[in-house]
């Protein structure tokens, strides 16, 4: 009686079954279709991406730059994980009509003369020593060890549910006179405003 | 970064920080092509935030990506579990493919790729919260329905690793390795109150408090309740069961951590109310009625520190505590009229353990990590008693040890090519020595795509249960053995384009000494009638073979989504027929659209499987069931609200039980085996949270 009852429900479930091949089938022709499409990107293209986009939703005082048309130079510091998509997303790229350049530096250093200054994760126990080096200065400093904003830098990398999210440090960017537009806020998973 | 924070907290061990991300060994050799990397700078910041670079702790022990991972594996983020209205555990391991979870209105099981076997509760999972166990020594239960002790609005993530996981975690990683990593107190960042109300008279409700303060600590504390009146009528042959389905429970969870110090501790009591006569309990009873409790607690502490020279240090010790309580209506003196007596079942469990282990990697090529664990079991009650008048049918108590080793090494043979290989042993009082091996070769010919040939062998040790149960027709057998499965597996990833990814997978599964209920001849002797007493023996076996598909894409616009089919040709070779609840054709499909501006989502899922068989030899019908959340945030500030159809097309549909689910029907007299139990139809749940 009991599984007589459920055998009416068959055609239904048959039409079920034929709905989820037919979808499985578009899916499976989506991913033909976009076959010539590009590679995945990882995890530093997407962090180069923001780093490109940090420099363009940040005001720097004047007196950062040598002269108006100074590029905004964006620095490396310890060994640069980036390989070469950072210079090849750097081409073209403009900010507020100023060019947007990369320089490298060893992890002894003084980074002199950069806006953005990119704290690799190499540096290890020397990244408060390089953040003490570029305190007071109007340097936008971003890291990507856990504990970077803690630490003193301005913003930091995290990754959320494998998503490359970030952390800002209001009082810290002010301290170096940077103005952080509100978009980038916005987006931010944490904004640290007090010390 | 909180996620590995996570790991490093709750996690056995994990890798130097420079090694977590892994890929980047040579990044000239897998550069994108140049239109990508363009895409990618001219993304909008809510694009390039919502990319995924995908990892996963559970399969190694360490974080690591999920294409270097020695299995085959999926993850549930999230944003998934919240947009597709997963109220349990069993709603997100149903999305899963290759997964599904059986439900007898009692306990949810969980079956692997053609293995669920009814009356198995989902003993040959591991499951793990943050690393810790949650398999019980008494019936080594996997807990996934209103009985897993943690809401589901607190799980970050669920790792889903297919195939043995004994050569790392021991018991019960037989077919799988479930992980279920929760949120910290950063994540929550503040307090959130929810509440949600459904079909059957279902309430539930959370409140949570997380935070980072600034000295580093971080806290996570949260409460939840739930409620329910269960399906009103549920008809049975031969009885009507009313307003026997309802079922309760309250729910505990802390984690505090300060720098390398973690501490987690959790609560969990579930009430159930079963409508199903089983165990030839008295049909629709209600004064008394058939009813179970499950209670979990258990606290973690565990400390890890990297030391200078990569060496990474990790060691938990923890706690754990069950305890299980039943309650039967027997008609005993067979007379209907009189109110039928109560036989109460009971067990209880207490543990405590120690975990250690270290890794280092060498020259950057080798990631080798040795480690060790020894729980003790103070105690392993079972009793079981009639009440009035009382005589005591079952009391066993027993304690017992299990010491285990493992090794592990990641072995970088070539850019292109690691060998993951490693080995644990374990000691167990009961049975005694079991040894474990499982290898993978993972090749990565091109950036988007990897291969994976994948060896391995694990046990499930006999359980309490099954060795020291023993009542008026059954006897214990202190002589169990472990089951034992050997898997092979291959496994082909790609990433086609930056929106597409699949996952292909062959599998074959060789399982024996699987334990069983079996008839014992006590004397020896065939001309008495002793036959009848039943005892667990380790008589079975299985194959499995079969072959998975996994299409996840992300679509312009945001739209996500996810396909998966399993085919899986199982069998017992004994009998040559196919196992139970072992659906030749298991398929899911997935899809959320963002109706408005990332704050409005529908999602609609599809699950479907075919026809099964029964323990009695029946066939269940194929079905498919269609779900449907309209999920939205930040409509007003700090409120999310979803809305959910469950099972949209009204679809009738039954999951198979184990042979003792028998009762005597009231109308006939005669002993009715159920054999299968129907699920529930079209429903409804309507959620609010709101964070401040």
């Amino acid at each position: 009686m009991f599984r007589a009852s459920a055998s009416l429900d068959q055609s239904r479930t048959r039409r079920c079954l034929a709905y989820s091949l037919l979808w499985m089938v578009f899916a499976c022709f989506f991913v033909k279709s976009s076959a010539s499409a590009a590679e995945a990107p990882k995890e530093h293209e997407v962090k180069a991406a923001f780093l490109v986009n940090f420099a363009k939703f940040v005001e720097w005082p004047s007196d950062a730059f040598a002269e108006d048309k100074s590029a905004v130079v964006i620095g490396i510091i310890g060994d640069d994980p980036f390989g070469d998509s950072l210079p090849r997303m750097v081409k073209g790229q403009t900010t507020k009509q100023r060019d947007i350049e990369i320089r490298r530096f060893d992890a002894g250093e003084d980074p002199q003369g950069c806006q953005v200054l990119f704290l690799s994760r190499s540096l290890g126990p020397k990244t408060t020593e390089v953040l003490a080096r570029v305190q007071g200065r109007p340097v936008l400093t971003v890291g990507e060890t856990e504990d970077f904003v803690r630490q003193g830098g301005v913003i930091g990398f995290a990754i959320v549910d494998q998503s490359v999210r970030f952390d800002i440090h209001l009082k810290v960017a002010q301290d170096a006179r940077l103005k952080i537009s509100s978009k980038l806020l916005a987006v931010a998973r944490s904004v640290i405003k007090a010390p | 970064m909180p996620q590995r924070a996570l790991v490093l907290s709750f996690g056995i061990l994990s890798l130097a920080v420079g090694d977590l991300e892994g890929t980047d060994l040579d990044p000239a050799e897998t550069k994108p092509p140049e239109g990508d990397i363009a895409s990618l700078v001219n993304m909008s910041l809510e694009q390039l935030s919502a990319l995924k670079v995908e990892t996963v702790f559970g399969a190694s022990k360490h974080e690591q990506k999920t294409t270097e991972a020695p299995s085959s594996v999926t993850i549930v983020a999230r944003d998934d579990i919240t947009r597709q209205g997963h109220r349990t555990l069993r709603d997100v391991l149903n999305s899963v493919a290759g997964l599904y979870v059986s439900y007898d209105r009692g306990y949810a099981n969980i079956g692997v790729r053609g293995f669920n076997r009814p009356g198995d509760y989902g003993g040959r999972i591991l499951l793990m919260v943050d690393g810790h166990r949650l398999n019980e020594a008494i019936y080594d239960s996997a807990a996934s329905d209103t009985d897993f002790p943690v809401d589901v609005d607190l799980i970050e993530r669920v790792e889903v690793i297919r195939g043995p996981g004994s050569s790392l975690y021991g018991n019960n990683a037989f077919f799988g390795v479930i992980n279920v990593v929760t949120r910290g107190g950063r994540d929550v960042d503040g307090t959130e109150l929810s509440s949600s109300f459904g079909s059957f008279d279902t309430w539930t409700g959370r409140l949570t408090y997380g935070k980072r303060f600034a000295n580093d600590l971080e806290v996570l504390v949260s409460g939840s309740w739930y409620d329910s009146q269960g399906n009103e009528r549920l008809a049975f042959p031969e009885f009507v069961a009313e307003h026997l389905d309802g079922g309760s429970s309250r729910q505990a969870f802390v984690k505090a951590s300060y720098q390398d110090l973690s501490l987690q501790g959790g609560f969990g009591r579930r009430h159930k109310d079963w409508p199903n006569a089983a165990y030839d309990s008295v049909p629709n009873s209600h004064d008394p009625n058939l009813w179970s409790v499950d209670e979990r607690a258990w606290a973690d502490l565990t400390f890890a520190h990297e030391f200078d020279g990569d060496w990474q240090f990790s060691t938990r010790a923890y706690f754990d505590r069950y305890y299980f309580d039943s309650n039967y209506p027997y008609d005993y003196d067979t007379d209907p009229t009189t109110r039928p007596s109560i036989n109460q079942d009971r067990a209880s469990t207490t543990a405590a353990g120690l975990e250690m282990s270290v890794s280092k990697s060498f020259r950057d090529r080798h990631l080798v990590t040795l480690g060790g664990e020894w729980r003790h079991d103070f105690e392993r009650t079972q009793l079981n008693w009639d009440v009035a008048p009382y005589v005591l049918t079952l009391n066993s108590r027993s304690s017992g040890d299990i010491v285990g080793a493992f090794l592990q090494d990641e072995w970088q043979l070539r850019p292109d090519l690691i060998l993951n290989a490693g080995v644990r042993y374990d000691y167990y009082s009961t049975f005694g020595d079991t040894l474990n091996p499982r290898a993978a070769l993972i090749y990565n010919p091109w950036a988007a795509t990897t291969f994976k040939a994948i060896y391995g062998q694990a046990f499930r040790a006999p359980n309490e249960y099954e060795i020291n149960y023993a009542g008026v027709i059954s006897v214990p057998n202190p002589d169990l053995q472990p089951e034992a499965t050997r898997t092979s597996e291959i496994v082909w990833e790609q990433r086609v384009g930056q929106r597409w990814r699949s996952r292909v997978a062959a599998f074959w599964t060789d399982v024996e000494h699987l334990i069983e209920l079996g008839n014992v001849d006590v004397d020896r002797d065939p001309a008495t009638l002793d036959d009848d007493l039943y005892q667990f023996r380790n008589l079975g076996a299985a194959v499995a073979r079969g072959a998975e598909i996994e299409i996840e894409g992300r679509l312009p616009g945001g739209i996500r989504t996810l396909a998966s089919y399993t085919f899986t040709d199982s069998e017992n070779p004994d009998t040559d027929q196919r196992l139970e609840n072992s659906p030749r054709h298991l398929g899911k499909f997935a899809v959320q659209v963002p109706c408005w501006r990332e704050k409005v989502f529908a999602s609609l899922e599809l699950q479907a499987m075919s026809s099964r068989r029964t323990v009695a030899g029946a066939e269940i019908d194929p079905f498919a069931i269609v779900n449907l959340t309209l999920f939205s945030r930040e409509l007003i500030k700090g409120l999310e609200f979803s809305g959910s159809i469950y099972n949209l097309l009204d679809q009738r549909y039954s999951h198979p039980v184990p042979d003792d689910f028998t009762y005597i029907g009231p109308i006939s007299g005669n002993t009715i085996a159920l054999d299968t139990i129907e699920q529930d139809g079209r429903s409804f749940r309507v959620k609010l949270t709101y964070h401040f």
